[in-house]
């Protein structure tokens, strides 16, 4: 335990019963948080969209250098969104990558990343209606 | 782009079509930009509405080079939600059909890139070479691409004892091919050396900072395979090693990859010699086979190494018998992120070999378009096109290397 407390901050809660780390950031801190494993120098794998049902979710996927950690195994940081409300702040200027999957899951699940320079269809044609993998 | 598709590639990459725009100076290139969607097919939608044991096959056909390892990568994240694990020989096989895989995706890639020099002996050179792997997929398993071989709970189909010495004669030819002519002509053609040495460079940082993925990144000497990184299978029984070097450059990535072959043939080796005798489907999972499971409720990342680099699949189960939601991030996707480093600053001629170096699929990527910043004239170039330009300035640098050859 305390070897994960010196990577994951206070302000998140650990997922119990789970065969990988994962891990639940409140929407206001994960711009903070990205950071503190951007200075960890963490792998960045990806970002996913999530339709709960009764809220969408957006999970990061971080994962070790076993050459530089000296370890092994992924981090999930799932951060929950309501639907009436789906906005979340946008970590596309402090990882790179995130520019397109952000655009992704804007596309896909209509949550709005805000301060991204581009929020445009990446994928489907740009007058595309919908955001498709939504359950409703 | 006024051409309305209502959908585009999930996998956005590899042998779909792509637009590239280039914004050039002259001949230097000062920006990029992509756009991809045109032949979205909406696999994980689809996912989501086919059972746990259907998904493998749509797996499969999200990549015409690489689809065994992603369903590889689905089905060890399946069997870590059901808590399985399959027998060691099905591991074993599983291995070795993973590595074949990555040593006729490099041959082609190999290939592919003497193509866009316009050294078109060797690319047919080489990719008579890989046929002779292709055969043998074909004898493994039935088929030359699409192998089949994972199902939840082991593998589909058993090596008998007979392909053995098949298999290890092929490898042995493969090894021979690589060693003695693929890497020494790397090394030592002074045109192939110009059009790759010193362009494209990116460094050991800017790899890190743009999380980029496979013989990209390790062409830039970062030492990172998701066989070391998350051991999966049986790689951590075996000896091999991690393959860097760390230039940073087309020629680092592209002998990556040739070293890599030369891995790849000493794991089958390895697998072949120490296949264990036993089952190759775990006693649970024989109803599996036709019936879907009932997966647990969770949540998993399943990794893998492809030959383009890390594979990740996203598998949440809500408890039924489909999968609740499947996220597919496949390796370019994540090299797309460092297209920047990578193509500004470069010449139109060497957009194609740049390009290729990352191992993208080139065969569907249908154009690119030009525009010079100072006239504001914009010029859609065919890739027909584009190859002409890169091959004219191989006949232009091979004048000079063979000028400067007769001057000494």
């Amino acid at each position: 335990m305390s070897e994960i407390s010196e990577i994951i901050p206070p302000y998140v809660e650990i997922e119990k019963d789970k065969p990988q780390l994962f891990i639940k950031c409140p929407r206001e801190r994960i711009r903070d948080l990205v950071q503190h494993f951007v200075k960890l120098q963490l792998r960045f794998n990806t970002m996913t969209g999530v339709d709960l049902k009764d809220k969408l979710c957006v999970v990061y996927h971080f994962s070790y250098y076993p050459i530089i950690h000296g370890k092994s195994g992924v981090i999930n940081v799932k951060v929950e969104i309501p639907k009436d409300d789906p906005r979340i702040p946008t970590i596309s200027d402090i990882l790179e990558p995130a520019f397109y999957y952000e655009r992704e899951i804007w596309e896909f699940f209509g949550i709005v990343f805000e301060g991204h320079p581009r929020l445009e269809h990446l994928f489907l044609s740009p007058d595309y209606p919908k955001h498709p993998l939504r359950k409703s | 782009m006024s051409s309305i598709i209502p959908v585009g590639p999930y996998h956005p990459a590899l042998h779909e079509p792509l637009l590239i725009k280039l914004y050039v100076e002259g001949e230097l290139v000062v920006d990029v930009d992509l756009r991809f969607g045109h032949v979205h097919r909406g696999i994980e939608w689809l996912g989501e509405r086919r059972t746990w044991i259907q998904v493998p096959y749509l797996a499969e056909r999200i990549c015409g080079i690489c689809g065994d390892v992603h369903r590889r990568t689905y089905i060890a994240g399946v069997e870590k939600l059901l808590d399985i694990e399959p027998p060691p020989r099905a591991q074993y096989i599983r291995t070795i059909m993973l590595e074949l895989e990555r040593i006729h995706s490099h041959l082609l890639i190999i290939a592919a890139l003497y193509h866009a020099m316009s050294f078109d002996a060797w690319f047919m050179q080489i990719m008579a070479i890989r046929e002779k792997v292709m055969d043998l997929c074909e004898m493994i398993s039935g088929n030359r691409k699409h192998y089949a071989m994972s199902v939840i709970g082991g593998v589909r189909r058993d090596i008998p004892d007979e392909l053995k010495p098949k298999i290890l004669k092929v490898i042995q030819e493969v090894r021979d091919y690589t060693r003695k002519v693929i890497i020494p002509v790397m090394e030592g053609d002074k045109t192939y050396q110009a059009r790759t040495r010193q362009v494209s460079v990116i460094s050991y940082d800017d790899a890190l900072k743009y999380h980029l993925a496979g013989p990209t990144l390790r062409g830039s000497g970062v030492y990172s395979d998701v066989r070391y990184d998350e051991p999966y299978e049986i790689y951590p029984e075996l000896e091999w090693e991690v393959v860097t070097h760390p230039d940073g450059d087309n020629w680092a990535r592209m002998y990556v990859r040739a070293v890599e072959v030369l891995v790849s043939c000493d794991i089958i080796e390895q697998c072949v010699k120490k296949l264990p005798s036993g089952d190759i489907l775990h006693p649970k999972a024989k109803p599996w086979l036709r019936l879907p499971p009932r997966v647990p409720e969770g949540e998993i990342l399943s990794r893998s190494e492809a030959p383009r680099g890390e594979v990740v699949h996203y598998i949440r189960s809500a408890g039924g018998d489909r999968p609740d939601r499947w996220r597919v991030r496949v390796p370019t996707y994540a090299n797309f992120g460092g297209i920047k480093p990578l193509l500004v600053g470069t010449h139109v001629a060497d957009v194609p070999i740049s390009y290729t170096s990352i191992d993208p699929c080139l065969s569907c990527t249908n154009r690119f378009e030009i525009v010079d910043v100072r006239t504001g004239r914009s010029k859609v170039l065919t890739e027909t096109e584009m190859k002409l330009i890169s091959r004219k300035y191989t006949k232009y640098l091979r004048d000079g290397v063979n000028k400067k050859v007769l001057n000494i």
